[in-house]
């Protein structure tokens, strides 16, 4: 028999590390008498229950105590772990909430701290962690994403959250929340769509006509690099001429500032991703593949619809994911230029110093993205063709 | 051809120059496009020190981002950090996902209004293509290379400086250029949490309505990222034409 030398992990270690102190020194929560004054910090140990801060001390320590363990062994019990960690985060978070900002102090709010978000990062490094090796396959997926969503959908739905300040800004404003997320929904993917329908074309065109290749990629590569904010600012000007001109361009909302600059400078973002992959892709085709086709006496257009397009396909999807992650993000920056979406909220909280409103427009349009990505990965995978075993 | 492209940036740069300082020459042109506005060159900041703190703000945050992300990705590809790698890249796909305008928000609520949450922002978030492209770069170098360079006796520093970092510099530019145009774009932005910089006249406009005060600010600003990525691209090739 060989003897081993105890190895220590050092991620969990650290993240274990990390923990405890963002336990005992950082501000867990803060809280302020009303909606526009400045929070005052409380950390973990102040919150007044000797149990809570024993109890994420425990789990540092827990987790802690895995690093010394084999990392196969171990997958399901760190999850586990981490999981009810999340659960209990929530779970404090919500009480101390209801406890100062309840219903008795309608105005007073309480919101997350640095060390709520410290210990959710301890959490999802963790996570990341556990699953290596399976990041490819669901359950990977599911452990890192749906799980930690569902239980805060689970605490969400039984009210304990309410009186956290993010939530309270959601109440507050619950219908509009929900029509700005659909409207954002609808900008980033229809212009993605929409660039989609030009820019495979377009990426064919340029892989054909050599001539066209390098001015058209010089001409999307400055459009990418072209701030978006600047982007949506230049067509002000002169939409707003087009819609002076023609009357009936306004009848239909296509003005200066709102939804027709924004679709217009996304739908021009995201051709950069979409025509280079389509372009990579078809370079990448080697030509027995075409000469085998030819000489099955296939015609040109057979060759591209059943060969070539489906044989790229995964790569032009990933062009698409690229363009539709960045969309979402831009389609936040567009609520400036009076397009709507979930920036709004955004600009509003920054504009009344409203950590909550913040929160309440950055964090769905995060999740937005991370999801789009996530989806979209699958389905290129599902698109990959599948290797016999 | 190169010598021609050199020439062709070194004169956009001076245009550029020119413009910013005498864009109050423009003054008629503006007037005539807009009458209805007064005054129709913005002027609470002179546009030469608005190029300055975007200069600033960018070099700032992307030259940390810059340092930080090498170094992290040397730390994470040598055999006492491998421990930390699929976390690190995890961690890096996943905050790539993250719509910079809302990591700049969220820094807001974290460290107030201002230059400060700007440069924390978009240093945080430029580390991460530049953590990736050290990664993919150095783990690109095949490791026979690596094994005929330790068989000559090189040591593990030799081998790292003489060898790997030259042979990944052209993936780490690119994450670096990639990096800096993004955050060119998301302290445009910073404008709107009171960071100064070539977006103020653009978020002043939009407010007040005043469209030759949008025009000024985006010309200026698409032309400085413009401007930026190409004098980064010719870094690269002038590096590998050597």
């Amino acid at each position: 028999m060989q003897t081993h030398s105890v190895r220590v992990e050092k991620v969990k270690f650290s993240a274990a590390l990390l923990g405890i102190a963002a336990c005992l020194l950082a501000d867990f929560m803060s809280f302020s008498p009303n909606r526009l004054a400045a929070g005052e910090g409380v950390s973990i140990p102040a919150l007044g229950i000797w149990w809570e801060t024993l109890t994420i001390l425990g789990f540092c320590l827990g987790i802690g105590f895995l690093s010394f363990l084999p990392k196969q062994r171990i997958r399901i019990a760190s999850l586990l772990l981490v999981n009810s960690l999340i659960a209990v985060l929530l779970l404090m978070a919500g009480q101390y909430a209801n406890r100062v900002a309840g219903l008795e102090n309608p105005y007073a709010r309480a919101s997350l701290g640095l060390g709520f978000w410290l210990l959710m990062f301890v959490a999802i490094v963790v996570a990341i962690e556990s699953i290596q090796g399976r990041e490819k396959n669901l359950f990977g997926r599911l452990t890192l994403l749906i799980i930690p969503l569902t239980i805060f959908l689970t605490f969400f739905l039984s009210g304990h959250l309410d009186h956290i300040s993010l939530l309270k800004e959601f109440y507050n404003r619950q219908d509009r929340f929900v029509e700005e997320t659909w409207k954002h929904l609808l900008l980033a993917y229809s212009s993605v769509g929409l660039s989609a329908l030009v820019g495979i074309p377009l990426g064919i065109l340029l892989y054909k006509k050599p001539v066209l290749e390098s001015r058209g990629f010089f001409i999307l590569n400055i459009i990418q690099t072209i701030p978006s904010i600047a982007l949506f600012g230049l067509l002000i000007a002169p939409l707003a001429y087009l819609s002076n001109q023609f009357g009936w361009l306004q009848t239909i909302g296509f003005m200066g500032v709102g939804w027709a600059p924004a679709v217009i400078a996304l739908f021009l973002y995201a051709l950069l991703p979409i025509v280079r992959n389509t372009y990579t892709g078809f370079k990448s085709i080697d030509a027995s593949i075409r000469e085998a086709a030819t000489g099955m006496g296939m015609n040109a257009r057979q060759i591209l619809m059943q060969i070539e397009l489906p044989l790229i396909s995964p790569i032009i999807m990933n062009g698409i994911r690229i363009a539709v992650v960045q969309s979402v993000g831009n389609t936040a920056v567009a609520a400036l230029i009076g397009a709507g979406g979930l920036g709004i909220f955004i600009f509003q909280g920054l504009g009344q110093a409203a950590t909550g409103l913040i929160l309440l427009g950055a964090i769905p349009t995060i999740i937005i993205a991370v999801f789009t990505d996530l989806i979209m990965h699958l389905s290129i995978e599902w698109l990959q063709p599948r290797r016999k075993s | 051809m190169t010598k021609y492209k050199k020439v062709s940036l070194i004169l956009f740069t001076l245009g550029y120059i020119l413009l910013v300082w005498k864009i109050g020459k423009f003054d008629g042109l503006f007037r005539s496009a807009f009458p209805e506005l007064d005054p129709v060159i913005y002027e609470r900041t002179s546009f030469p020190q608005m190029v300055l703190e975007h200069t600033l703000l960018v070099v700032l945050s992307s030259g940390c981002a810059t340092i930080f992300g090498v170094f992290c990705g040397i730390g994470v590809t040598r055999p006492g950090g491998r421990d930390f790698l699929p976390v690190v890249n995890g961690l890096a796909s996943l905050g790539q996902t993250f719509p910079p305008v809302a990591v700049l928000a969220l820094a807001v609520p974290a460290v107030g209004f201002g230059a400060k949450p700007t440069i924390i922002a978009l240093f945080l978030y430029g580390i991460l293509p530049i953590i990736r492209n050290t990664i993919a770069g150095l783990e690109s170098v095949s490791s026979s290379v690596l094994e005929a360079a330790r068989g000559m006796g090189m040591t593990k520093w030799q081998v790292l400086w003489r060898l790997e970092m030259p042979l990944a510099s052209g993936i780490i530019i690119a994450g670096i250029r990639t990096s800096t145009i993004i955050n060119i774009g998301t302290a445009t932005l910073g404008a709107t949490i009171g960071a100064g910089g070539l977006g103020a006249p653009i978020i002043a406009g939009l407010i007040i309505d005043n469209q030759a005060f949008i025009l000024q600010g985006t010309v200026l600003v698409g032309l400085f990222a413009i401007l930026v990525d190409r004098m980064i691209f010719q870094f690269e090739q002038s590096l590998f034409h050597q």
